[in-house]
């Protein structure tokens, strides 16, 4: 019987990583400037904000973008990986626009589109990232086995 | 007040920055490294991004998301240099080209 291989990663994988943590990342910074300004009074170091439900859930959506954000890094390059996820930019100015009633200029909505077609220069680039890996798979560490005592 | 955004928000950048470079330490799957060495970035990675985040949470209260938020065009240039320069990672003319829109787009959000 023939042992069953490993399956392989979906190619996208790395991308859906990425742009889940996107969408927890701008979301949990909508909450979290809700908790901050339901409470009255804060100091630099947020931690009275902890007080509302809001910042509760913010800080679940931190943790839940956290862990993509982790498993996403162990093959993408940091620096596409982070500017991927610069994407908030965009995301961040058009919820704010829509849900906190902030002002977006025309000046701003031309940077959300440069921001825009880079994303969509890096997306190959991300992808490839999984096919890579592929192609070379990671150093396994090996720890040393445990000696065998055999009964006499 | 913006001598405030200024100074705290440089700080909570630096942790970040900080904060990244050891968690991609920890989380390179390509390196060799004991588990002993992966935990222990995890864990100062853990620190520094606490940092950054309180900072980040008491800034919100003070200032507008959108001012706040440009901050981290600073960020995205320094972990994009470390990347090269310390973990060796290969950047392709594409990828410049689109770091470059991105970092332009970025830098026009910030000051528009």
């Amino acid at each position: 019987m023939k042992p069953s291989l490993p399956t392989p990663p979906h190619p996208m994988r790395n991308l859906m990583l990425l742009i889940l943590n996107m969408l927890c990342v701008a979301a949990s910074e909508i909450f979290l400037t809700m908790g901050a300004k339901e409470t009255t009074h804060v100091a630099i170091f947020g931690v009275a904000a902890m007080s509302s439900m809001m910042t509760v859930v913010g800080i679940g959506l931190q943790i839940a973008g956290f862990i993509c954000w982790m498993l996403a890094l162990r093959t993408v390059p940091l620096g596409l990986a982070y500017n991927f996820t610069c994407a908030n930019q965009v995301l961040v100015p058009i919820t704010a626009w829509l849900f906190l009633n902030e002002h977006v200029s025309p000046l701003k909505w031309l940077g959300i589109c440069l921001v825009v077609v880079g994303i969509a220069l890096l997306v190959p680039l991300i992808v490839e990232t999984e096919v890579q890996l592929d192609a070379e798979p990671a150093s396994v560490e090996v720890e040393p086995a445990p000696v065998a005592v055999m009964a006499e | 007040m913006m001598t405030n955004l200024l100074i705290f928000g440089t700080i909570a950048e630096i942790a970040l920055v900080i904060g990244q470079l050891l968690l991609k330490r920890a989380m390179h799957a390509g390196r060799q490294a004991t588990k002993a060495n992966r935990i222990s970035h995890f864990i100062i990675s853990i620190a520094a991004q606490t940092i950054y985040f309180f900072l980040w949470l008491g800034l919100l209260h003070d200032y507008p998301l959108s001012s706040v938020y440009p901050f981290d065009a600073g960020a995205a240039i320094l972990l994009v240099l470390a990347g090269v320069f310390l973990f060796k990672e290969r950047m392709t003319v594409r990828g410049s080209v689109a770091i470059l829109f991105i970092l332009t787009g970025l830098a026009i959000i910030s000051f528009s």
